[in-house]
């Protein structure tokens, strides 16, 4: 039961939500609420306003100058629902379907939630981080837009300021192939790694892949396959995966402990589930 | 109305909603949860209260035709929803098909699951009237049985849904939602 005198606010656009925020002795957000509302309930997480923003209209799926611009409150649900989404970005799908907690919770938990509370050990950090995503971020001042690469700054840490709102991400569309895997210790449990890649067409026409490994560090690591990749023939020849244990390597710092397993057999296990998750790739490809 | 969170001038609202078909109006404070609030200010003790932590399902019941784990919901975000919580989905005189199913085939130990495995199940035979075992499994992947009985939990889906198939076939009444 959440102890705290709170005050509950559901603001109905995002002027409104970040005016709360910059006003509100001490805000909490909520998007969801399957990760904030526990905490809050364990006294984790104190504050004297819930800004609920479910009813912000920021749970919007659509094309937007050539990208997809997923809104921060989008569900799960709502992510496997959309053909946009689907056509556009297929690996949300992927992600999406193997969400932890079941029905209940993919009906309840948004991806700007997963991405704002920055778990190493979650599903959203991989994917975001492979695909690139822009993370569009408002406050009373206006708006502005966060690189992938800026965003993760470190366990549950991102470039996210106090009274900031994530408002959405944008992603980039159409790529030639995607491929998602996820270990874990038992269908209830958070992922011990994760791997997420994709293999697209840059703007100069070269063929590009990348691959991005969740849990292992305290920010996802990406790792650079573009020379595996056979320009010609547009298709990604995976290294062997001694090879790409040596790649991982040296973009590896600090590992990611926590109580489901220690930062070494996160390492340990990190090629593995790379190889298997370019496997996947290719066979989407094919 | 009655206010059980005992604490003095707590922030508050009204929160009117449509449960178990009958519309009910009732107070709760800012912070109170969904389970709390059909707990004890609608005084439906059917939806159980394990985790409050989002992981157990022993909460589960219908916000608006969808599936939720109440303790997770803030009571005041459902004012003007439509709920639907285990004490509305049968009686114990009329057991509703799903339910019928578990009792047979002894699909639960001390019940404390059970409201929860029913909302997983109802939704799963609701969008697919003839599911895999393994598609059974996923439905329910949201909901710990910590007697571990999920062999028979699963059984009484796979009936639940032969008997629907089976009152389909011959145009009698099985009503999922």
């Amino acid at each position: 039961m959440i102890r705290d005198r709170l005050r509950y606010h559901a603001p109905s656009d995002v002027k409104t939500a970040c005016e709360l925020l910059s006003t509100l002795p001490s805000p909490l957000v909520i998007g969801g609420g399957t990760i904030v509302t526990p905490r809050m309930n364990r006294g984790e997480q104190r504050g004297t306003d819930a800004v609920h923003l479910s009813r912000a209209g920021m749970d919007g799926i659509e094309l937007k100058n050539g990208k997809l611009r997923l809104g921060a409150t989008s569900t799960y649900t709502q992510v496997l629902g959309s053909d946009v989404a689907r056509n556009a970005v297929p690996i949300l799908r992927t992600v999406s379907n193997g969400i932890t907690g079941g029905r209940q919770l993919r009906n309840q938990a948004t991806v700007g939630g997963a991405a704002s509370y920055a778990n190493p050990a979650s599903d959203m950090p991989a994917v975001l981080a492979v695909l690139q995503a822009e993370f569009v971020v408002a406050n009373t001042d206006g708006y502005r837009s966060i690189p992938a690469s800026d965003y993760f700054q470190g366990p549950f840490r991102t470039a996210l300021r106090p009274r900031d709102l994530l408002v959405g991400m944008d992603l980039p569309t159409h790529d030639l192939a995607h491929g998602y895997v996820k270990f874990k210790l038992s269908e209830s449990s958070w992922p011990i790694v994760t791997g997420a890649a994709r293999i697209w067409r840059d703007t100069s026409g070269r063929v590009r892949a990348h691959l991005a490994l969740g849990a292992v560090a305290p920010t996802p690591v990406v790792v650079d396959l573009t020379e595996f990749v056979n320009q010609s023939a547009a298709q990604l020849v995976p290294p062997a995966k001694e090879e790409l244990a040596d790649l991982i390597d040296t973009r590896l710092g600090d590992t990611w402990t926590d109580e489901l397993a220690p930062g070494d057999y996160r390492r340990a296990i990190a090629a593995t589930i790379g190889i298997r998750t370019l496997n996947k790739l290719n066979k989407e490809a094919s | 109305m009655t206010n059980s969170d005992a604490e003095p001038d707590l922030p508050g609202r009204a929160i009117t909603v449509t449960v178990n078909g009958r519309r009910r109006t009732a107070w709760c404070a800012d912070r109170t949860l969904l389970a709390q609030f059909v707990r004890q200010e609608l005084n439906l003790p059917g939806t159980h209260v394990g985790c409050m932590n989002g992981d157990c399902g022993a909460c589960t019941l219908r916000v608006d035709g969808q599936i939720f784990k109440s303790c997770l919901v803030f009571a005041a975000s459902v004012n003007g929803a439509e709920i639907t919580t285990v004490d509305g989905i049968g009686t114990p005189e009329a057991l509703h098909p799903v339910q019928q199913a578990f009792w047979d085939a002894d699909a639960f130990q001390c019940g404390f699951c059970t409201p929860g495995h029913l909302f997983a199940a109802l939704d799963l035979l609701d969008e697919n009237p003839d599911p895999t075992e393994e598609e059974i499994r996923y439905a329910l992947s949201g909901n710990l049985c910590r007697c571990t009985g999920y062999q028979q939990i699963i059984e009484a889906v796979q009936a639940a849904a032969r008997a629907a198939q089976m009152a389909s076939t011959h145009q009698l009444p099985f009503d999922t939602t």
